[in-house]
This record gives structure tokens, sequence and C-alpha cells, in this order.
């Protein structure tokens, strides 16, 4: 038995052991089985035993030394070739490392879109929960506090916390300033899994009104106002007119997307929340054995439960997904593939490059290879030589792309795309994530453009080529080298195309007439303190004087004010109206927005019918005037001038229509208006108003004079950040403009690259065919006939390849389809342009060798051979 | 060119070459009888080492004077010039180790004088 195996375990010996050396073994090991014979069954057992282990631990140990010897044989080797062609070595390395450079800085943008959590501990559980009436098709609305009360207290599977940023101002030692809060229930740090870095969290009874206030610091805001000061705990601060005790800090980085505040404070409930204000944003947090599903159903149930008892809801169900899909969904998802195909097609190219020049240079190592395996190197030997060149030249370019890659990244976060204005981007950076993705692209790659040409170079007749002595694989290597070339101009052609097909559909969102202006139009928040105006006409009064003041500062011509930014998230509360005809109660949803009388005005919107709001005629306490949108006119009366002088109610308060306007695209670009109703704010005053102001062309004074008009009337009401019409519709366009910049950059080193490779293409078989070219002069061919000879073959390569690349462009724009806007996936001009483009810039790259093929000396080229 | 240490079979297999030449079988055998049986090298062991010291140069095929002529018979081998100084080379190193080992009176029940 022992014998047997270790007759098989003999021919398991490497090569280098000869059938003399394996009988010889053989032999050894019979006379020492047979002595051990001699002393009983149990030596000879145990001396078969040890025989065995002891050859095959022989066997595998000759393996792995003969293999390690074999691999450093093959790097020094490799190393000594790579540096006899030093030209082609760096080429090579420069494409790969921005090839790698380029896919590694994506790759950093799409896992943070796509992949990597949410910066806080909890990420992996946490779910969004939204309002929804699935009959009626809304989906998405944002929770009241009444509404977040009544799930917290009926959730049985998901602990809830509720929270919303709020402009605010602080006042400390005399000074007031704007600043940005969270406002969240007591629980929103444990659910997120947050610790504060100092001090403590919020306690459940510091939710309630009229107990101390409590504040928690964010660690920037501590740092930059503060100084990082230690003693600041149990210091007291004026937010809103409202003291607050400093009680944490928070830790770094410890906040979801868009969730940046200077100061977190808990809620302050009193009891008499609306059903209303739809605009707090709830997250919740699974109980143990519970998941998305459950907590579906159940919040569902708690929903349809609400609606039903109380007839003020403006929902039935509830809507429950995963945070994440929350923040990265929709645009950034397909912006997603759209990059990573994109950028997958920039290290294609950059590695058909490569293969075209490891190509050229395995022509002329024929000779070489065919020595190697005359002298007995097998071919796998041999393919595995030349791979192991490519490993070290991929590890040479993917050590540079990580060096490109850190200043793509830096590029994108800090120069591209200022902190903020794209969600996620300041999470990204070059970590090992993006690491382990740099080093899986450079082994990849090495296979990608080192296998094809290695096996190319091996599978000619190398016996033939060292008889016949030192010749060139040329025709092999063109074909291979066009159908590379071929690739590579349809995978560029496909990027361009793609860009120019977003950056069209863009400049066509800036075309599209929004209903309302958007030019440098100021627009500001102004939120005044529940505790210094608790009641509706402290509020009024407030927001009239400031209007008239900031009408008397130079230069401006309008001034007007409502409840929502101009181009904002849509919410909606329910309204009911009676049919003329019948005399039934229909209840629909709309937008519901106090707007002041200067609204219409300021923002530029146009009216369709009857009037918009006067304060001389709708004065407070006066019948409730509303002016509906167009939408609504048109569902609930069939047109405009026929709902004027209608009513509608809302929450039991019936509205006369005093006017129907046109509210434009207040959702953005992208998507059609929804239904508007406007009420008069001076007939229902709010605290929180976003105002918009045209300036006229000075606006630095402008907003500095709202600053101090402001600081006059109340201190301790401070004026958020100030933007224009024009920002905000920017900021709505965010996804669609960073795919635009990135997919340009990546689109003009795809041109590069394609550009360097049609060129190396050209000038080898121009360089190859010097003889013949030589031949046609000597033989009477003048030099256009050459230069068109040469041109022409480089013309079909670009015909071929930018057919291939538009039919992929147009896929790609279905992937777009629903970001793109005015455009469409087959865009003749997007198409067009590109293709003639790539195809001027394929005959410039050409045009050079063909030029020197057309200079070819006759009697030179002939003679030398 | 330094050797770097070698292995103790390695040793033992230079030391059974050290007096004469002799076939593979024997070495295993003659190191089995010096040692009084505490070191047996396995078949195994024994030919890919002789393989090693063969590519290295340190022995070498030597005719076997009573089976002339017979191509199938078993290989002898020899120390070579090269095998014999390392061999010096690696006991003067052990020598030294030992030296020291018993300087510093790291040997079981071992008292120098």
């Amino acid at each position: 038995m022992s014998s047997l195996l270790y007759r098989a375990l003999l021919t398991l010996l490497p090569h280098r052991f000869t059938s003399r050396d394996r009988a010889e073994m053989w032999e050894a090991h019979g006379e020492r089985v047979a002595a051990a014979a001699q002393s009983g069954r149990l030596a000879l057992l145990r001396a078969g035993a040890a025989e065995v282990m002891d050859l095959a631990t022989a066997v595998a140990r000759e393996h792995l030394s003969g293999s390690v010897d074999s691999v450093v044989q093959d790097v020094r080797m490799g190393v000594r070739s790579l540096r006899r062609t030093p030209l082609v070595t760096a080429m090579a390395a420069v494409s790969l490392a921005l090839g790698i450079g380029a896919t590694t800085s994506l790759f950093s943008v799409i896992d943070v879109w796509l992949w990597r959590p949410l910066p806080v501990p909890n990420q992996d559980r946490l779910l969004h929960v939204s309002l929804a009436d699935r009959d009626k098709g809304w989906h998405g609305i944002s929770l009241s506090l009444r509404d977040f009360e009544d799930f917290r207290e009926a959730a049985r599977t998901v602990d809830l916390a509720v929270y919303r940023r709020i402009g605010a101002s602080l006042a400390t030692q005399g000074t007031t300033e704007g600043i940005t809060t969270i406002r969240g229930s007591a629980n929103l740090l444990p659910i997120l899994g947050v610790e504060p870095a100092l001090g403590r969290g919020f306690r459940p009874d510091e939710e309630l009104a009229g107990t101390p206030g409590a504040a928690l610091l964010s660690d920037a805001f501590w740092r930059s106002a503060w100084d990082a000061d230690l003693s600041v705990l149990g210091r007291s601060v004026l937010i809103d007119g409202e003291s607050y005790t400093i009680v944490g800090v928070l830790p770094h980085h410890s906040t979801l997307p868009n969730m940046e505040a200077d100061i977190w404070v808990p809620l302050r409930l009193t009891g008499a929340e609306t059903r209303h204000n739809h605009s707090w944003q709830v997250l919740g947090l699974p109980k143990a054995g519970t998941d998305l599903t459950v907590v579906a159903r159940d919040l569902d149930a708690v929903a349809s439960h609400i609606a039903e008892r109380d007839p003020d809801t403006d929902f039935t169900d509830a809507d429950v997904g995963l945070l994440h899909d929350f923040y990265y969904s929709g645009s950034f998802r397909q912006g997603s593939y759209v990059l990573g195909l994109s950028v997958l097609f920039v290290l294609l190219i950059a590695c058909a490059n490569i293969a075209n020049l490891l190509l050229a240079r395995g022509a002329g190592r024929t000779h070489e290879m065919a020595v190697r395996s005359a002298i007995g190197a097998g071919r796998l030997r041999v393919v595995r030589q030349l791979l192991t060149e490519n490993v070290i030249l991929a590890v040479l370019g993917g050590l540079a792309g990580v060096g490109v890659a850190r200043v793509g990244i830096h590029l994108l976060v800090d120069v591209v795309f200022p902190p903020g204005e794209v969600p996620g981007l300041e999470y990204m950076r070059l970590d090992g994530r993006a690491l382990a993705a740099a080093a899986t692209m450079t082994v990849s790659s090495a296979l990608v453009f080192g296998l094809v040409p290695s096996l190319r170079t091996t599978r000619v007749d190398l016996r033939a080529r060292l008889v016949e002595g030192r010749g060139t694989t040329g025709t092999e290597r063109g074909g291979l080298g066009r159908a590379l070339v071929v690739g590579e101009i349809g995978m560029a052609i496909a990027l361009l195309a793609t860009t120019a097909l977003v950056i069209r559909s863009v400049a066509s969102m800036h075309r599209v007439d929004m209903g309302f202006r958007t030019d440098d139009a100021l627009t500001f928040a102004v939120s005044l303190p529940p505790t210094s105006y608790p009641d509706p006409a402290a509020v009024r009064t407030f927001h009239a004087e400031l209007t008239s003041r900031i009408r008397t500062l130079p230069g401006v011509a309008a001034v007007g004010s409502n409840t929502t930014p101009p181009i904002g998230a849509f919410s909606s509360i329910p309204y009911a109206v009676r049919d003329p005809a019948s005399g039934d109660v229909r209840e629909r949803g709309a937008w519901y927005r106090q707007a002041s009388s200067g609204y219409l005005r300021a923002m530029g919107m146009r009216l369709a019918a009857g009037r918009w709001f006067d304060d001389d005629r709708d004065v407070p306490g006066g019948p409730r005037v509303a002016v509906v949108s167009h939408p609504v006119a048109q569902w609930d009366w069939g047109g405009d001038a026929d709902a004027v002088g209608r009513t509608l109610t809302i929450a039991e308060t019936t509205y006369e229509i005093v006017g129907v306007a046109e509210v434009g695209r207040m959702l953005g670009p992208q998507r059609p208006s929804p239904p508007v109703i406007f009420v008069s704010a001076t007939q229902a005053p709010s605290g929180s108003m976003y105002y918009v102001v045209d300036a006229g062309s000075d606006r630095a004074a402008a907003v500095a004079g709202i600053r101090a008009q402001l600081r006059q009337l109340d201190p301790l009401v401070a004026v958020g950040e100030v933007s224009t019409l024009r920002q905000e519709l920017r900021e709505s366009l965010e996804p669609e403009v960073v795919v635009i910049e990135i997919l340009g950059t990546l689109g003009a080193l795809a041109l590069v690259l394609t550009l360097v490779g049609v060129y190396g293409v050209v000038a080898h078989s121009v360089g190859r065919r010097t003889r013949e070219f030589g031949l046609r002069a000597a033989l009477g061919a003048d030099a256009s006939a050459i230069l068109r000879l040469v041109l022409g073959r480089s013309g079909r390569l670009t015909a071929i390849g930018v057919t291939a690349g538009l039919l992929i462009a147009v896929g790609l724009g279905k992937l777009l389809s629903s970001v793109l806007v005015g455009v469409r996936p087959f865009d003749a001009l997007a198409l067009g342009a590109t293709a003639v483009f790539m195809a001027l810039a394929a005959g410039a790259a050409s045009w050079l060798p063909a030029r020197r093929a057309a200079r070819i000396d006759p009697a030179r080229s002939l003679q030398d051979r | 060119m330094p050797i770097s240490p070698l292995s103790d079979p390695v040793l033992h297999i230079l030391l059974a070459l050290s007096d004469r030449p002799r076939h593979g079988y024997a070495i295993a055998a003659e190191i089995e009888e010096r040692t009084e049986g505490v070191v047996r090298l396995g078949t195994g062991t024994l030919y890919t080492a002789l393989k090693r010291l063969r590519s290295d140069g340190l022995i070498e095929e030597t005719p076997d004077p009573g089976e002339q002529g017979d191509a199938r018979a078993r290989r002898t081998y020899a120390l070579t010039r090269r095998g014999r100084s390392v061999l010096a080379e690696q006991s003067e190193r052990l020598q030294a180790l030992v030296e020291h080992a018993v300087a510093k009176r790291a040997l079981h029940g071992f008292r120098p004088a």
C-alpha cells in the first residue's frame, strides 16, 4: 500500500528529476522497506509511512522552491527587457497611469453614491420614512410634527427620530449671527448611533417647551467659534431669542449628507403642533428581529389608522425605504452607471493603446522568443515570461495611477465642486477601498492588454522564424492592431457623443422657461423666534415692516416673500371643492403656500386670470382669499377664468379664489409644476418666510442694506445664507452638472489616448511599408497618391470605429434618458457633431505619418534593407 | 561565494561522503549507523538533497569500481573540492556556535572547567 503511494508520489516530482533518479529512489525505497521488514510487521508499517510522508514533503518542497526561483528569474528578465525599450515602457506606463488614475478617482465618486456606507454607525439599519397617498399618486411627503408624534406613539417595530435643518440666529456677547441648526427629537443621536465627543446628548424631557434648553455644538463650529474650548460646556447661548445651555460637542464627521449644521437643539413640543407643516425628516431604526418589510407594513397600518381617526390628515400611507437609497437614488444611480461605463471605456482605450505598443514590441522580439523556445522553454513558459513583463508594466502604471488619482480626487473635491454642492463628495478620499480598486484594475488590465499580444507573439511558428532570420510579423500584427484602434475610436466616440448629449440636455434645461425669473434676484430665509413673536399680529407687523424697509433700499425694484424656497421639494395638503352641478364635495391635494402681496411681481410670475393679493383689499379678518395655479383651475373648474370667484376649503376655512397664476416649474426644470394654492400671508402670517428681492445691479450693497435693516428691526433675528435665483436653479441641476463636468474630462482623456493610438498604428504601418512606398514612388506614384493611400486606410478604420461608437452612444443615451431634458438619445446634432469632430481629429493624427510616407526618398528606402 | 547555513540532513550527507564515495542508499545507511539510529533520512529527502548538492557543485558523480560499464547501475557520489571546503566552513561555524553555548552554560548538565 505504502509502496503504491510512494510510486505515485515519484511521478509528481518536477521534471528535472530524470527517470534514472526515480528508478534509484524506488530501488533505495525497496531496500529501506526490506530492512525494516526484518524487525517485524510494525517496523515495516512505520518505515513505509515515514517514507511516504518524507517523499510527499520533498515533492512539495521541490515544486515550491522551483516556482519561487523561476518567478524571481522572470521578474529579473522582465525588468531587463523593459529597460531595453524605455520609450515604449514609458508611453505604456503613462497611458496606464492616466487610465487607472481616472478610474480610481471616479471609483471614489461612484463608491460614495452607490456602495459606501453613510458615515454614521447605524447606517446599515437606518430607514427613511415619508408619507404618501398611493391612490392619488403622491409620494415623498415630509411629516409634520403632529404626524411624527402619532407615528412615534403607535409604531411597534421601529424606533423613530425626527429632524429638520433650520436657519436660526445666534446671539452671543452682543453679536448676532445667522447659523444653521438641526432641530431634532431627543433620541436622534442614539438612533444615528452617534455618541457626543464631549458632554452628553439630549434627555427626553428636553423635547418639551418650557424646560431648560440644551444645545450640542458641531465639531466644526466648536473649533471655529469657540476655538475648541473645553470649558464651553455649561455656557448659555441665545438661539432665536431662547436661552440654551451647551451640554455637549458632536464628534467630527458624524452627520448624514445635508445634515451639516452648527448647533443641534432638541424639539420644543407644546402639544399644539399642526398636521400641516410638512417639513420634518423622519429616520427609523428597526427593533431587534424586524426588517424593512415588517416595518413598512407596521407604519402603513399606523398611517391608515391616523387617516381614519383624524379627518384633518393629508395622507393615507407611509413609504419606508433604506436611508442610503433616499440620499443617492435616481439620477445619482443613473449618473453612476454612465460614469462607470465611461471610465471603463477610458481604461479599455488605455489598455488597447498598450496592447498595440506591446504588439509592435512583440513583433521585434519574435527572434528572441524563437531562440528561447528552441533551447527548451515551453510555450507556457514564454507566455508566462511575457505576462510577467506586463505585470511589471502594470504595477508601474498602477503606482503612477494612484498618484494621478490623488490629484484627480483633490480636483473633484476642492476645485470642481466646492464643499456642500454635491451630496457625498465631502466623504470622498483615496482610502483602502479606492486603493483596492486601483490594484484590481492594475492586475486585470495587465491581463487584458497583455494576454492577447503574448499569445500572438508566441503562436507564430517560431522555428520557421528562426530559420528565416529576423522576420517581422507585419500582417498579423497589423490586423489585430487595426482592430484595437477601431475599438478605441468606437469607445472614444461613444464617450464624446454621450457628453455632447448631456451638455445639450443641460443647455436645454437652462433654456426651459421656468415660468419665473432665474436671474440674480436675491433670495434668503428669515425665521422669527416663536417666543418673541407669539401671535400672528406680531409676525404680520414684522414682515410688513421688513418688506417696506427693504423696498426703500436704493436699487430695489420689488420685494416679496412666501413660505417655501423658490425651487423646492413638494409637499401637499388636501383641499375640498364642492361640485357646482351635483353638489358633491371632492377632495384633492395641492401645495399650500402663504405668500405676500409683492411675491408675484418679485418672482416675475404671470397671472392667467383674476388678480393677485392686495394688502388694501385682503385685510386680516376680512374674507379669506386664495390664488390657485393653472392645474388646480383646470381640474376643478375646467378653465382659468371659470375658477375666479369660486371657493375651496382647507382645514375648514373657506377661501374665495381671486386669481389664477402660472407658477412655472417650481420643482426644477425636469418636472412639471404641481398644483399650488397660495393664500395671503397678510391674512395667514408665518414666522418663517423666504424672501425674493429684485435688487438691481449692486447686489453686495443690497445684501448689506438688508442685514442692516434687519439688525435695526430686531437684532435677535438674522438673515441666513443669501443666494440668487440663478444659484437656486443651478443647485437643482446638481447631479446633471456633476455628470457633465466629469464626462467632459473623461471624453477629453479618451480623445487624447485614442489619437495617440491612431497615430501609433498609422506610424507603425508607414514604417513597415517604407520599402513599398519607396517602390511605388520609384514606379511613378506622386506624393499625393501615397498620401491618399495612407489617409484612405486610416479613414476606413475611423469610419468603422465611428459607426460602432455611435451605436454604443445611443445605448448610453437611453440609459440616461430619464435625466435628459429636451434631447432624445438619438440626437442628430450631438451625434453628428461628435462624428465629424472625431473624423477630423483622427485625420489630423494620421496626417503626420502620412506626410512622412509621401516624402520617402525611393533611392534610400530601396537600398536600406 | 559564501554559503548560507546548510540544513542538518545536508550536513550529514556531506559528512557521510567525507571519508569515501558512496551510492545513495549507502549514504543513508552510514548516517543511520553513525548516529545510532537517531538520524534516519527518508529516501525522498535523501535523493532530492543529492540532486540539489550536485547542481550546486558540492558533490559529483564518480565511477564505482565494482559495477563498471552498466548504465543502469546506481550512481556513486563523492565530495568535490568545493563541497569539502563548504563542509569545513559549516563545521567551524557550528563549532563556534557550540563554544558560545558552552560559555553561556546553555547545555544540559555541562559544567566547563
